[in-house]
């Protein structure tokens, strides 16, 4: 399976998965670390690509949030993340993608500037957080605050949907009166 | 010790016994007293002292003795005599040098090698030597530098010598023991300004003397000439910017912020001494004075210009007249115009007596810790004050905020302190800095939402009116992406806060409806206009918390605080007297009117209350006044408000529940096996309320051995409505009283 | 004893931390006697030890030779705080075999390096045949010398020989010797604070020289060089470090082996490879073949051993531009771009070792930053062919 879709499989019994797409292993493997660490009541499966496709001789479960991240320090890892945007089926696009930002407390070493992931994050209709995973700290608030995403994204928050959410953190759009 | 150290002081001691019996003035007295005491020490220092520390203590003594009679040469000398006593002059700079580095040299001389290098009575070369040695011991007396300055018009020493006194002054300004007489030459020093060479150190030293009263019209157009002729030089560009923030005034052309480096360091030459200097001094004078809202962490080798700590120590531009020590009484300063320091000020007494000319300190950001100064601040109409205080907020906050240091995460207590000073400061002034709301646009979209969260949120609670639809995409946005992805914990948090935010905005608002004169010049200050912001912010807080309480299964906690914000929102027309009533989303009323807590119903029933109050109000003052504030008061509000109302009796009071609007089949209910769905919300069978039926019947009737709760009804009602009230379900005592009419007991 | 000799060796004292004092001391062997008497040297402050030996000295009468036997001691243990370059000498084809003789090339070298010395200054370099490339340059003032040697000024001049240069020897370990060289003048005694070291091994075409301000004497250092170990010319080679040993390594062929780590940072190997440390079953690493493809590749490249250190790599570029799409200003350029490259970093091969594996680049990595070993470079210059 060359593009990845969200609706191939079904889902699990209680196992939210997340997959992880970004140049820096290191990176990927520490938040995953962390991300598993958290309290959770769903089993979290945590998958780390370097990049898109991924191989399709393997099975593997269903896909429930995709986080790409960006090392703001290298535009290698932004090509990366873009090549591998174009792997990934139109319809994961509704809330189970997200972008993650590392690097952007230092300015002076950003390479990619912080607009230009904006703007490929609003290209792509999803949510972009920024967060250096190199400092401990951020990187276990970052964590906790995917495990959130993906246990909405996954279905196991009664009420919500990925959509949903991705409709409440889409900062362009306002709520309207009458939404409420 | 090197032999050749060994060599020479074999050699002065011959010196000394050929010399001193010939020569008795003041300059041995105070050199020996002083190197008694200093002797004293050492001896005390080392108490099993073996031979080598002896020879040490010989070889001090030797020292002192090379220094007097060095001194004496520089002082009297035989300058009469030829240059062969080349040697005897290189041997006497050599000791000079030697203690100066060592322990540095006293006032008095000082004064002497000042005069000497300046006078030129040596080559430049030995005058610059001279320079480069002098290190105060403790201070500099102002006295000598306004006879160097002297010197400097005679015009007796080269361009060099010139430069090297200049940056010897920047170096040791802070050791100058008064700074007054040296003021009163300021326009010599600016005059020098026209020497290129001299004008960089000239411009540096400016910088450090300018005081408000110095900034005249004519030296502003000077200043500007010179950077016509010269570019736009930094050191130009700081004394400028320094010219512009006492007087913006006078100088239109916009100066950009963003430099940092002003100045070449000119204290290179001096630094270790200075460092030195800085100990010694810390050690006899005593500490500065206490600040009021809390010490200033010291933290020592950061790269400020006159602290070390994040806040500033106050210190004026000058350091007047000592106002405790020579008694002089307070109507001598009244009378007088001259500056009162702000070290001095101690009391609000003070500052009331001399707030006509109080001198603000050199670096703004000392008043953060003054509470006092805070109160001068507060109500003096100087654009400017406001603007030196933003401009360092600015700076500090962006270099220190921690997480665009990734390596330093250690400083991260002291930011947050930093930040604590600075909430504490916004709530005495019961006012929000613009240089922290420019500081949360930049930073809110990296934050984490834990660290510093306290601080962050308040630093929110903080952000001055505006307009709210401005403020959004820079704020609230990320706070909403942050809110939803966060704990329950956070979210609490962030509610509250936004409810103080909306409190500071209210107090802001209906203070600024009284004084309207003052703002009615700017655009967003239109009544409607800020209504409308306001009206924003609480529908963005509904939204927040609609969506909020669905991400978080209805929790109770959660709903508390979102309850605790319409607490605030529906008392705004009577509290802050302001026309805006919003109600609350039908999302949040309809889970507080079904929750399983009693304490959730009786707070929706307070607001309830509370609604219905204000509604009756405006409405009363509507019919008065015969104004109709078009916006804020639709008649949709009172539908729905009335909507709300009927849905709540039809539940809790007359057991007719969702008859119109959210109309129910009963086919549904009977689906669902909920048979006698009309009662099941009332008083007595509310899932909330039913743990009180039982009580009070249990209470009232002990004997009955089944509990009837439909048995609650005609005078029972009444005496478990009186049960309830006692329960303290004051909310629902108030409703009931104001929105039941109790002949319809049912 | 000189005041000057004094002086040295106080400032060499001075130099060495508290720490090390001892070590160096006993290699140094010359004052073995004092080291016994003073047994704890911790708790006393360092000048009043340094005040002592200087007096002890004195007592001795050190030579100039013995305090800058101390200073060849005390940079063998900081070699790391010199830059080194990498010189490489060639015999001319059909020449003997020399068997190598230790004393022989120790006096024949400081002979000929007093000599070159004396002869530069007699006659200062615009009497030297002009050349364009620095190595060239160095084959022909050696080959100058040889004639010059032969020449009416060979004799009479041992008497002002000994002021002009100072050299000591000392035997370290695999053969090397380190040789210390203070340059004088005619004028003035050799300065003591600013010399020249060379690290030679016999019998291999390698030298390795700190870098110093003095160039004008690389040229005699390496004439005297070739000439005491019978090469024909001289080669100064564009890799340069300031781990001696490391530089060694690559020279040498030598690889399996730690090396020396000064100011120790983590090692990268720990940090960036993923894959040993993941234990938990519920992170799955979907590229895993790719990655050990990446681990295969890295390992061919630069082997399973520690990389040798070296902190930077230096690429000059002078290209044109060259692009068939956008034809902007860059395209209408006649001129080359100029650039320069600079990689830096506290352990650079193992950093570049790391790269791909940690994702920072893809592998296998360009053989420009691969071929630093192979070549024996780190400086290059690149142009379009």
């Amino acid at each position: 399976m060359a593009v990845l879709r969200p609706q191939d499989q079904l889902p699990g019994l209680n196992t939210a998965t997340i997959l992880l797409v970004g140049t820096e292993d290191a990176l990927l493997q520490q938040l995953a670390d962390s991300m598993l660490k958290e309290d959770c009541a769903s089993d979290l499966k945590v998958h780390l690509a370097q990049s898109l496709p991924l191989p399709s001789n393997v099975t593997r479960p269903r896909i429930d949030l995709i986080v790409f991240v960006v090392n703001l320090h290298s535009k290698y890892s932004l090509q990366n993340v873009e090549e591998s945007l174009r792997h990934v089926d139109a319809a994961f696009f509704l809330g189970k993608v997200g972008f993650l930002a590392t690097g952007a407390g230092r300015d002076s070493h950003c390479s990619v500037h912080r607009n230009t992931v904006l703007r490929l994050a609003q290209a792509y209709r999803s949510p972009l957080l920024f967060c250096d995973l190199e400092v401990d700290s951020f990187r276990v608030s970052m964590a906790q605050r995917l495990v959130r995403m993906l246990q909405v994204c996954a279905g196991h928050v009664p009420g919500v949907s990925a959509l949903n959410l991705l409709s409440l953190m889409g900062s362009s759009e306002n709520p309207s009166a009458e939404g409420l | 010790m090197s032999p050749q150290k060994r060599v020479k002081n074999s050699q002065t001691p011959k010196r000394t016994s050929r010399h001193s019996n010939s020569y008795q003035s003041n300059l041995l007295a105070w050199k020996l007293k002083e190197n008694l005491s200093n002797s004293k020490s050492i001896s005390k220092h080392g108490q099993n002292s073996t031979v080598e520390d002896s020879e040490h203590a010989d070889a001090d003594e030797l020292a002192r003795d090379a220094l007097q009679i060095a001194m004496r040469y520089f002082d009297k000398g035989p300058f009469n005599t030829p240059w062969n006593k080349d040697k005897t002059l290189e041997k006497h700079l050599k000791t000079v040098e030697n203690v100066a580095w060592k322990n540095g040299l006293a006032p008095e001389g000082i004064d002497i090698l000042l005069n000497v290098a300046l006078s030129g009575k040596f080559g430049s070369a030995v005058n610059s030597q001279i320079l480069r040695c002098m290190i105060p011991a403790t201070l500099i007396s102002e006295d000598s530098v306004v006879k160097a300055v002297s010197w400097l018009c005679a015009g007796k020493c080269c361009g060099s010598t010139k430069i090297l006194f200049y940056r010897w002054l920047v170096a040791m300004f802070d050791f100058i023991d008064r700074k007054e007489k040296i003021n009163l030459l300021y326009g010599f020093f600016f005059a020098s300004l026209q020497d290129d060479a001299l004008c960089p150190y000239v411009c540096h030293f400016l910088y450090l003397l300018t005081k408000k009263e110095n900034v005249k019209p004519f030296r502003v157009r000077k200043l500007l000439d010179l950077q016509v002729k010269m570019g736009m030089q930094p050191y130009l560009h700081a004394l400028l910017s320094l010219y512009k923030f006492f007087v913006p005034t006078l100088i239109s052309i916009s100066l950009p912020i963003k430099k940092k480096i002003y100045f070449k360091n000119s204290e290179n030459l001096w630094k270790t001494a200075l460092v030195a200097v800085r100990q010694r001094n810390q050690g006899l004078s005593p500490e500065p004075l206490k600040l009021m809202l809390g010490p200033a962490n010291v933290r020592p080798g950061k790269r400020k210009w006159n602290s070390h700590s994040l806040i500033p120590v106050l210190s004026s531009s000058s350091h007047s007249k000592e106002y405790g020590k020579e008694g002089m009484s307070l109507s001598d300063y009244l009378c007088s115009n001259t500056p009162f320091p702000v070290e001095q000020l101690k009391s609000f007494l003070q500052l009331l007596q001399n707030i006509h000319c109080l001198e603000l300190p050199s670096q703004m950001g000392a008043v953060l810790n003054n509470s006092l100064l805070l109160h001068y601040i507060n109500c003096v109409r100087d654009e400017s004050v406001l603007l030196r205080l933003y401009h360092w907020l600015n700076q500090t906050l962006q270099e220190e905020c921690i997480w665009y240091k990734v390596n330093n995460y250690e400083c991260g207590k002291e930011f947050t302190s930093f930040l604590d000073t600075i909430i504490k400061a916004e709530c005495f002034l019961q006012e929000g800095f613009y240089s922290c709301e420019a500081f949360l646009y930049k930073s809110l979209p990296l934050w984490d939402g834990f660290c510093c969260r306290t601080q962050f949120l308040q630093l929110v609670s903080w952000i001055p009116f505006t307009s709210f639809s401005e403020v959004k995409p820079f704020i609230f946005d990320c706070l909403a992406q942050l809110f939803f992805t966060s704990t329950i914990y956070f979210k609490c948090s962030v509610l509250e806060n936004l409810k103080e935010l909306l409190q500071n905005w209210l107090l802001w608002l209906s203070m600024d409806i009284h004084m309207k004169n003052v703002m009615d010049n700017s655009l967003e200050t239109t009544l409607s206009g800020s209504m409308k912001s306001v009206f924003e912010l609480i529908h963005y807080v509904g939204w927040l918390s609609t969506n909020a309480l669905r991400l978080e299964s209805n929790s109770t906690f959660l709903l508390h605080f979102v309850l605790d914000f319409y607490e605030k929102v529906c008392d705004i027309y009577i509290n802050y007297n302001l026309p805006l009533v919003v109600l609350f989303p039908p999302g949040i009323f309809y889970l507080a009117l079904l929750s399983v807590d009693s304490s959730i119903l009786n707070q929706l029933c307070y607001i309830m209350h509370r609604y219905r109050n204000n509604l009756t109000a405006a409405k009363k003052n509507e019919l008065v006044l015969k104004i109709k504030s078009e916006f804020i008061f639709s008649s949709k509000t009172y539908q729905e408000y009335n909507h709300y109302l009927t849905a709540m009796v039809g539940c809790l009071w007359t057991s007719k529940p969702f008859q119109k609007g959210s109309y129910f089949d009963p086919e549904v209910f009977k689906k669902i096996g909920v048979a006698k769905y009309k009662t099941s919300l009332n008083l007595v069978h509310h899932p909330a309320l039913l743990s009180y039926a039982i009580s009070f019947l249990l209470k009232e009737w002990t004997e009955e051995r089944t509990v009837n709760l439909s048995s609650i009804r005609g005078k029972k009602w009444n005496g478990y409505l009186d049960y309830l009230f006692s329960e303290g379900l004051q909310g629902l005592k108030h409703f009931i009283q104001s929105s039941i009419c109790h002949s319809s007991v049912p | 004893m000189d005041e000057t000799v004094a002086e040295f060796v106080k400032r060499t004292i001075l130099k060495i931390p508290v720490a090390e004092m001892m070590t160096i001391l006993q290699a140094w062997g010359f004052y073995l006697k004092i080291n016994c008497r003073r047994t704890s040297t911790s708790g006393e402050r360092k000048e009043s030890l340094v005040h002592d030996l200087v007096l002890l000295c004195e007592e001795k009468r050190a030579r100039v030779s013995d305090a800058a036997l101390l200073d060849i001691i005390y940079t063998q243990f900081h070699r790391h705080q010199k830059v080194w370059d990498v010189f490489q000498m060639t015999k001319e084809p059909g020449g003997d075999i020399d068997l190598f003789d230790m004393k022989q090339f120790k006096s024949s070298f400081k002979k000929i390096l007093q000599r070159a010395l004396k002869m530069a200054q007699l006659y200062p370099a615009k009497e030297a045949p002009q050349s364009d490339s620095a190595s060239s340059h160095m084959g022909n003032s050696a080959r100058l010398w040889v004639i010059l040697s032969r020449g009416p000024f060979a004799c009479n001049m041992s008497r002002v020989i000994n002021f002009l240069v100072s050299v000591t020897f000392r035997d370290a370990e695999e053969n090397a010797v380190w040789i210390r060289i203070a340059w004088g003048t005619q004028y003035r005694k050799p300065n003591q604070y600013k010399p020249t070291y060379v690290v030679y091994y016999p019998q291999t075409p390698y030298a390795f020289i700190s870098s110093s301000q003095l160039r004008s004497s690389i040229p005699l250092l390496g004439q005297a060089l070739t000439i005491a170990s019978k090469h024909h010319r001289i080669v100064k080679m564009d890799f340069r470090s300031r781990y001696l040993d490391s530089l060694k390594a690559i020279v040498f062929e030598q690889y399996n082996q730690t090396f020396e780590t000064h100011n120790a940072t983590t090692p990268l190997q720990e940090r960036s490879l993923g894959l040993d440390i993941n234990m938990d079953s519920r992170i799955i690493h979907e590229n895993r073949i790719e990655k050990d493809r990446v681990q295969k590749i890295t390992e061919e490249v630069f082997g399973d051993y520690p990389q040798p250190r070296l902190e930077f790599a230096q690429y000059k570029l002078e290209t044109k531009f060259k692009s068939d799409l956008n034809r902007g200003i860059l395209a209408e350029r006649n001129e080359p771009l100029r650039c320069l490259v600079k990689f830096s970093s506290p352990n650079l091969l193992e950093a570049l070792k790391s790269l791909a594996p940690a994702g920072i680049a893809d592998a296998p990595l360009s053989p420009l930053l691969t071929c630093i070993p192979k070549k024996r470079m780190n400086y290059f210059k690149i142009k379009d062919k």
